[in-house]
């Protein structure tokens, strides 16, 4: 019997539909990479701290003085691992982590967070900037003895 | 008002001098919309209170088109200076002081500033201007309808965090002079000057990954003079407002309910705005309800009017997104109207630098 396309769908079902969607995209993300690490040059003071303190860095907040960090690097060499990195730590979606920031700027005079699109320049980065720290996932992290992991991240 | 205004040239030269001399430590940020509409119907429609945005029945770029450039120089480790400079398309272009400030770092948590900034009444006060953040055109006009925009003051500022939210406390006091109010003086086509004085005002912010909470609380006392004429003085006003903001991504649902209340007049309004927004990747159609409604008083006040507006948010790029809106506004006050029943298409793009 042939289906009654004239009866109208209901707004639940539709809602689910579109939830269910959504959730394809979440979870072929989560699967892309699957470890990623906070890394800082091998000889750096940098402590271990929360993920949240790292979070709140990221924001564009002030480091701890514990933390003895100087300033945060974001690591665009992979767009599958700064997805990770926004979903794992931030919490955040790319769009969302976008205009966070950008509020922020114009709203309590803050800055965009350092943004560099290689690791061989992030490492040089590192190397020449004792107290900055970026992330990485663990298999490049433990191929370079130029830096070290601080902590795992997610 | 010559602190508020102030000539394109100089401010230019400073801007210049700034980047120049302590280049190293000085960065410069800035924002743009370019939004051009029309009044489908109704013979004007009042796109922004604030500055008196009106677009009437022909193609008009004014009333929405902003730029503003954003120059931080940080004086020492923990001292910093933001100028912030804004040219709206509804004010003739001219070059306005939004923020000028020192930011002195106590600590990690704490912070105090002092000089001129965006006065933090609504959630979206502090960035009106900036469109890039938001997913309308412009912010509801309905809920948007303060005649002063800054202020002049000091302000206390905590953020830290607890657990996985973080925490922003602003405690603030100063006041404004505004000469020949745009907005007062447009609805009662006089001249109004008006002063908010004594202004102490509490902000507190609660944002988790999905959640974002805001209260506000203002009181402060009003002067004001129609064409020269004393006509309220130290009168007593109020405002509180609560907003919550979920991101259920892709689901966005944003709301705000704010209260002013003058005692002396019996004026007491209230507004609401909820939006819905839904992430389909890079665009986000949403549709928005707002209203402002005044509660009838001795002297016959009545204002009244609802918006419903659906709007298209595409992002082009990280710094660039294009939009497109229809509002339609519902005028139901008959002592206190605004510029009646009307209907508005606009379209436009905003980006950041």
């Amino acid at each position: 019997m042939a289906p009654d396309i004239s009866k109208p769908v209901s707004l639940s079902k539709v809602l689910i539909l579109l939830l269910l969607w959504s959730g394809c995209f979440t979870v072929s993300m989560a699967s892309a990479s699957d470890s990623g690490v906070l890394v800082a040059a091998v000889d750096s003071p940098v402590q271990k701290m929360s993920i949240i303190e790292i979070r709140r860095i990221y924001l564009g907040l002030p480091p701890s003085e514990e933390s003895r960090i100087n300033q945060p690097v974001m690591n665009l060499s992979d767009p599958v691992l700064y997805k990770a990195f926004l979903k794992n730590v931030m919490h955040m979606t790319e769009m969302g982590f976008r205009r966070k920031t950008v509020k922020r700027i114009f709203r309590q005079g803050g800055e965009k967070v350092k943004q560099l699109k290689s690791n061989s320049e992030l490492i040089e980065h590192l190397k020449n900037n004792n107290n900055d720290v970026t992330f990485m996932d663990s298999e490049t992290a433990q191929q370079s003895r130029e830096i070290k992991v601080v902590q795992v991240l997610w | 008002m010559l602190f508020r205004r102030i000539n394109l040239v100089a401010l230019c030269g400073m801007l210049l001098l700034q980047a120049t001399s302590v280049y190293a430590d000085t960065v410069l940020s800035g924002y743009a919309s370019v939004v051009a509409g029309r009044a489908s119907s109704g013979d004007e429609y009042l796109a922004d209170y604030p500055k008196a945005g009106v677009y009437d029945d022909d193609l008009s770029f004014s009333p929405d088109t902003s730029v503003g450039v954003q120059l931080k120089t940080d004086l020492d480790e923990d001292l910093t200076f933001v100028i912030q400079a804004v040219s709206n398309g509804a004010r003739d272009y001219d070059v306005e002081l939004d923020w000028a400030y020192l930011s002195y770092q106590l600590n990690a948590e704490f912070s105090i500033q002092a000089g001129r900034k965006r006065l933090p009444l609504y959630y979206y006060s502090d960035f009106f201007d900036v469109g890039y953040v938001y997913h309308w055109i412009r912010v509801p006009a309905d809920n948007y309808t303060w005649q002063i925009s800054n202020y002049n003051g000091v302000n206390l500022q905590y953020q830290s965090y607890l657990n996985e939210w973080d925490i922003l406390v602003n405690l603030y006091t100063g006041r404004e002079d505004s000469n020949d109010n745009d907005l007062l003086s447009l609805l009662s086509d006089a001249t109004v000057d008006e002063t908010w004085k004594n202004m102490i005002g509490l902000v507190v912010e609660l944002s988790g990954g999905w959640l974002d909470l805001r209260t506000t609380y203002m009181q402060g006392q009003m002067d004001r003079s129609v064409d020269g004429v004393v006509v309220a003085e130290d009168v007593k006003q109020v405002f509180s407002g609560i907003s919550v903001n979920f991101n259920l991504n892709p689901f966005i649902l944003l709301s705000e309910f704010n209260k002013y209340e003058r005692d002396a007049s019996e004026i007491v309004i209230n507004t609401t705005m909820v939006s819905l927004g839904y992430h389909l990747g890079r665009v986000t159609p949403h549709i928005t309800h707002s209203l402002l409604k005044q509660k009838h008083n001795a002297a016959g006040g009545d204002e009244h009017h609802i918006t419903n507006s659906v709007g298209l948010r595409w992002d082009y790029n990280d710094s660039t997104a294009f939009k497109i809106q229809y509002d339609r506004t519902e005028d139901k006050g008959v002592v206190i109207p605004v510029s009646g029943d009307a209907e508005l298409i606009s379209l436009g793009v905003d980006f950041v630098f």
